[in-house]
């Protein structure tokens, strides 16, 4: 199967479900070019017995998660030069803003605010929540996907809505 | 907050809707794969040089611990009137 062929048919899956990580349209960008990069320096690779939705899923959720944690090391390194640089005023490196297209302006502050907590769950539990509260993914699909059972599935999803209940009870009362 | 409330806060992400791909994201990826294509791949090429150079530095390192040996050997068998062979006549 040709790059284009592919890019035509999971280009859209790629890209969503980067802004789900990411929330906004550069990073995302970026992660779906890494993504298909990816799948063409290992196309040779590919077991044809695999499904490829499946396996393009995976190269992006760890694209995605790579692309945030060369984010957060940036941050903290910025955080560690400033406290020894303390007449330093310029701007330290943030995350981009709240951009996802796909939330439209009346839902915008309240999906801002979820996903502010969303994006501090572990990386497994903020995975399975995403692929399948946002990607309507079954458990079984999910379970394929991240290489784990479906039960295994089922309890990151409950951990993480546990999580999510703590944190938005403490940032009430706050 | 209960279990309730969360699943309420959790089907707002119902609420997101999937968008399209920027059209010009394609022509990005594939120039980047052209200059890939083009670019000599370097990482084989490097790992060959290097057990290159990593086996004629252990071949060297062990002829100059021989040959030291060898001169220690004879500089001791001088010094306690040894032959170093084993030639006895």
């Amino acid at each position: 199967m040709e790059i284009e062929k592919i890019y035509n048919e999971y280009k859209n899956l790629v890209y969503n479900l980067a802004l789900q990580y990411v929330q906004n349209m550069e990073d995302a960008e970026e992660i779906t070019q890494d993504v298909f990069l990816s799948v063409y320096q290992s196309m040779e690779g590919f077991r044809a017995d695999a499904k490829l939705s499946t396996w393009i899923y995976k190269i992006t959720i760890n694209k995605a998660l790579d692309l945030i944690n060369k984010r957060k090391r940036k941050k903290r390194f910025a955080f560690i030069t400033s406290l020894f640089n303390s007449d330093n005023n310029e701007p330290q490196f943030e995350f981009a803003n709240f951009n996802h297209p796909g939330v439209q302006l009346e839902h915008k502050e309240a999906l801002n605010n979820l996903f502010n907590f969303i994006n501090q769950l572990p990386e497994k539990q903020r995975t399975a929540l995403i692929l399948t509260k946002i990607e309507q993914k079954s458990q079984i699909e999910t379970a394929n996907i991240m290489e784990l059972s479906p039960k295994a599935i089922e309890s990151l999803v409950q951990r993480a809505k546990v999580n999510l209940q703590k944190m938005i009870t403490n940032s009430e009362g706050k | 907050m209960n279990n309730h409330q969360i699943d309420n806060e959790l089907n707002k992400l119902a609420n997101i809707q999937k968008v399209d791909v920027p059209i010009f994201l394609f022509t990005r990826i594939k120039s980047k794969i052209n200059t890939q294509s083009q670019q000599f791949e370097p990482t084989f090429v490097w790992r060959i040089s290097l057990a290159l150079v990593i086996i004629l530095l252990l071949n060297a390192a062990v002829v100059t611990i021989n040959l030291n040996g060898k001169k220690h050997e004879n500089s001791l068998a001088k010094t306690m009137r040894l032959t170093p062979n084993n030639e006895l006549y």
